[in-house]
């Protein structure tokens, strides 16, 4: 019998005297009642019997045992016997299954698949405002019609499922492609200068260029128009695609003060611990005071484990405040300019991302208070910017 | 009676055919898995058991096994299982 078998089915174990084992192993044997799993303690040994078996074995023996044994019933049903008076364990057990089977009515945990450009925090916002989040009454949620709504409300998301497996909901996204995205949209436009310049080549797909090559441009100045007037079809708008490069000047400037005030941790901090359970809190924390004027807030949630395998939907969160004050500094020359080379480069790699630079020329000033970077530069950028024409 | 005779019958010709089956058939088996397991069967009585030795009487000898931490479990129909560390099995 497998350890299973004799708890939910029942057994017997017999203990017997060492010299008396003998005698009722093969009292057993010649009436072909099968024993097993059998053991040496302190001089007897045991035995265990099936309950139809051991009825057997009692029926042979007659009133009592005939080598001194002694027998203890084990099993499910011989621990409820033995315990039947205690009700609070009954009703331990009544809750604990209770529990188990309600716990798997909630989403538990929610995973987002297939997203490349969306943020995962997106996707739960917008679960969130309808309804969809942890602890969730699974049975409760359509979610075929919050993926249809969602699809309906976000423009670049073409396909949205929820699959439920179990207690977690895996969310499965696909996103709309930015070029479809903008394909939908064929209103009548006109693409304008977006900078001052000298028009060097077209890549005109759609619309008529409305400047020839070299010719200088003024910002605003229209480069393609959407109204194309045929003989044929007559006056019609059209959407205006393309890129037209020109050569253009572009100046950035970076100014930084010398006196600045810095942010300075004092080394003190607070930490406050909360159990997040779904979407519920519960504060472990005595004190809820923070005593600090300023102050950074640091939140950290980790979530737990059962054994460190199983994953529950409960986080442990520590909010850290740590007390930071504004001193004034004063920055030195070298400081002063590398925060400056630094504020000019992050301008300059946007703007320039698609350039092709021709050349490139900085002037650096310094007075009492500060230090200033100033760039030119000489390049050839698509300075085509649509406009979209207005029905009036 | 015919109806009383029939099954008689036939509870002898299941007789007769089981004892021809068993005439046929080795009356004691033993099973060795590596050192660690033992299937006997064909057993009439224990003779003597303790965790180093025991020894098993059968329906052609006695077999006698030493080992240490020997178990012993029957499984009904004259099988006797030993599990435990086998040392040896002499056959008296």
């Amino acid at each position: 019998m497998s350890k299973l078998t004799r708890f939910l089915f029942g057994a017997y174990t017999l203990c017997v005297p060492a010299e008396r084992v003998r005698d009722v192993f093969n009292v057993l044997i010649t009436n072909n009642i099968p024993f097993g799993k059998t053991g040496e303690k302190e001089g007897s040994f045991s035995f265990c019997l099936s309950p139809k078996g051991y009825r057997r074995y009692r029926k042979i023996c007659g009133e009592k045992f005939l080598f001194g044994e002694s027998a203890r019933e084990t099993g499910a049903f011989a621990i409820l016997c033995r315990y039947r008076l205690r009700f609070g364990m009954f009703a331990g057990i009544l809750l604990f299954a209770l529990s188990v089977f309600l716990s798997s009515l909630f989403v538990w945990d929610i995973n987002v698949s297939g997203n490349v450009s969306i943020t995962e925090a997106e996707i739960f916002e917008r679960l969130d405002a309808y309804g969809f989040r942890l602890g969730t009454f699974i049975p409760g949620a359509d979610t075929d019609e919050i993926c249809e709504r969602i699809i309906l409300e976000a423009g670049n998301i073409s396909f949205m499922k929820i699959n439920m497996r179990g207690t977690v909901a895996s969310v499965e996204i696909h996103e709309r492609k930015a070029d479809a995205a903008a394909e939908e949209d064929r209103s009548p436009s006109n693409l304008v200068a977006k900078y001052d310049g000298q028009i060097e080549r077209f890549e005109v797909s759609g619309g008529v260029p409305a400047v020839e090559y070299l010719q200088p441009v003024k910002k605003g100045e229209l480069l393609v128009s959407g109204a194309i007037d045929s003989n044929a079809l007559g006056y019609r708008l059209v959407q205006a695609r393309g890129k037209v490069f020109a050569r253009v000047t572009l100046t950035f400037e970076s100014v930084v003060p010398f006196e600045n005030t810095e942010k300075t941790y004092t080394g003190k901090e607070i930490s406050q611990k909360s159990i997040k359970f779904f979407s519920k809190s519960l504060n472990l924390s005595k004190n809820t005071i923070i005593p600090y004027e300023k102050y950074d807030t640091i939140v950290d949630e980790e979530k737990l484990y059962l054994f460190g395998i199983i994953e529950l939907p409960i986080y442990r969160v520590t909010v850290t405040y740590k007390e930071y004050e504004q001193a004034p500094h004063r920055l030195t020359r070298d400081q002063a300019y590398t925060r400056a080379q630094k504020a000019l480069s992050e301008q300059t790699e946007n703007a320039l991302a698609e350039a092709e630079i021709l050349s490139r020329k900085t002037v650096f000033s310094e007075n009492e208070t500060g230090l200033k970077l100033y760039t030119e530069v000489y390049c050839i950028i698509d300075i085509a910017e649509e406009v979209k024409i207005s029905a009036n | 009676m015919k109806k009383q005779s029939k099954p008689r019958a036939k509870k002898e010709k299941i007789a007769l055919f089981s004892r021809a089956i068993a005439a046929t058939m080795p009356r004691m088996t033993l099973e060795c898995a590596e050192r660690h397991a033992l299937l006997l069967c064909g057993c009439k009585k224990i003779e003597a058991y303790s965790p180093e030795e025991t020894v098993i009487s059968t329906a052609v000898c006695r077999v006698r096994v030493r080992g240490a931490c020997l178990r012993i479990s029957f499984t009904g129909d004259g099988k006797i299982s030993l599990c435990g560390t086998v040392s040896a099995i002499e056959f008296e």
